[in-house]
C-alpha cells in the first residue's frame, strides 16, 4: 500500500508541460474580436431598454430641475436697488414739475 | 523587443505585441489552467479568456512583479473563477432535478488525464489528480505550481503573493492530504 501511495505521488515528477492545439492566437483573436463587437451589442440594447431609456431621461429632467433651482441667485436688497434703479421709468415732460433735472 | 517594449506596445492594443505575448507564453498558461480545471476544452476557454484579461487590463500591470508572475496570477484567478462557476451550475442542476425540471445532471468527471504524463503514470497521475482536487483550494494551487510547473518556492510565494514560509508550510500540508487521501481511495479500490 504504502508503495503505491509512493509511486502516485511520484508520479508528476518527469511530467511534460501540455500544449495548446494549433492556432490558438486565430481562436483567441475570433474570440477577442467577437467580444468587442458583443460589449457594444450589450451596450447598445442595454440602454435602448424602453425601462433604462426612460428612466434616463426622467434622471436628466430632475438634474435639470435641481440645478435651475439650486443656481437661481437669490436677490439682495442691493443689486434689486440697482434693478429698480435701471428699470425704473422717469418720465421727463413738460408736465413733470417735481423733477427739473433733464 | 525587451518585455517591456512589449508591454508598452500591448498597451498601444499592437497586435504584433500581443501575438509575441500569446506565442511565448501559451503554453505555460494552457498548462497551469489546464491541471486545475483538468478539461482540455475548459482549459482552452479559459487560456482564451486569461490573453483576454491581458490585452485589456495590461495597462493596469505596474510593473512591480515579473510580466509572468502577473499572467500566472490571472491564469490561476480566472481558473479558480471557472471551478467555482461549475459547482455552482452542478449545485443548480442538482436543485432543479429536486424539482422536476428537465434539466440534465451534471455528473462528476471522469477521470483526467494529463497529456503530459508518460505512458506508464497515466493511471497514478489521474487518480493524483482527482486527489488533488479534494485539497483546499491554496494548497491546491501551490502543489500545482510546484509539481506541474515546476516553480519555486520564491515563484510561488510571488504568484500566491504570500511568504516563501507559507509556501512551504502549503505544500507540506498538501502532500500529507495527499497521502491520508490516497490512503482511503486504495483502501476502497483495492
Amino acid at each position: 500500500m504504502q508503495n503505491k501511495i509512493e509511486n502516485t505521488l511520484s508520479s508528476l515528477d518527469k511530467i511534460q508541460p501540455a500544449r495548446t492545439q494549433p492556432f490558438f492566437y486565430t481562436r483567441l483573436m475570433a474570440r477577442l474580436n467577437n467580444s468587442q463587437q458583443k460589449s457594444w451589442e450589450r451596450f447598445s440594447a442595454f440602454i435602448t431598454k424602453p425601462s433604462i431609456a426612460f428612466s434616463g431621461i426622467l434622471l436628466i429632467i430632475i438634474m435639470n430641475i435641481m440645478a435651475a433651482y439650486l443656481n437661481t441667485p437669490a436677490i439682495s436688497e442691493q443689486s434689486e436697488a440697482v434693478i429698480t434703479d435701471e428699470y425704473t421709468q422717469v418720465a421727463t415732460n413738460f408736465y413733470d414739475f417735481e423733477n427739473v433735472k433733464p | 523587443m525587451t518585455e517591456w517594449e512589449i508591454i508598452e506596445q500591448l498597451r498601444l492594443k499592437n497586435n504584433e505585441a500581443f501575438k509575441t505575448v500569446v506565442d511565448t507564453w501559451q503554453d505555460m498558461v494552457y498548462n497551469t489552467v489546464l491541471s486545475i480545471v483538468q478539461n482540455a476544452e475548459d482549459a482552452e476557454d479559459v487560456s482564451q479568456e486569461v490573453f483576454i484579461q491581458v490585452y485589456e487590463s495590461v495597462k493596469n500591470f505596474k510593473g512591480d512583479s515579473k510580466f509572468s508572475t502577473w499572467i500566472y496570477r490571472i491564469a490561476v484567478s480566472k481558473s479558480l473563477d471557472h471551478l467555482r462557476k461549475k459547482k455552482r451550475k452542478k449545485r443548480f442542476a442538482f436543485i432543479q432535478s429536486l424539482f422536476g425540471k428537465d434539466e440534465e445532471l451534471i455528473h462528476d468527471p471522469p477521470d483526467f488525464f494529463h497529456p503530459g504524463v508518460a505512458l506508464e503514470n497515466k493511471e497514478n497521475a489521474a487518480v493524483l489528480f482527482k486527489a488533488i482536487t479534494a485539497l483546499s483550494q491554496n494548497q491546491n494551487i501551490a502543489f500545482i505550481l510546484n509539481k506541474v510547473e515546476g516553480l519555486t518556492y520564491q515563484q510561488i510565494s510571488e504568484v500566491m503573493k504570500i511568504s516563501e514560509a507559507a509556501v512551504d508550510s502549503l505544500l507540506h500540508r498538501a502532500k500529507k492530504n495527499l497521502r491520508e487521501n490516497l490512503e482511503n481511495y486504495y483502501q476502497y479500490h483495492k
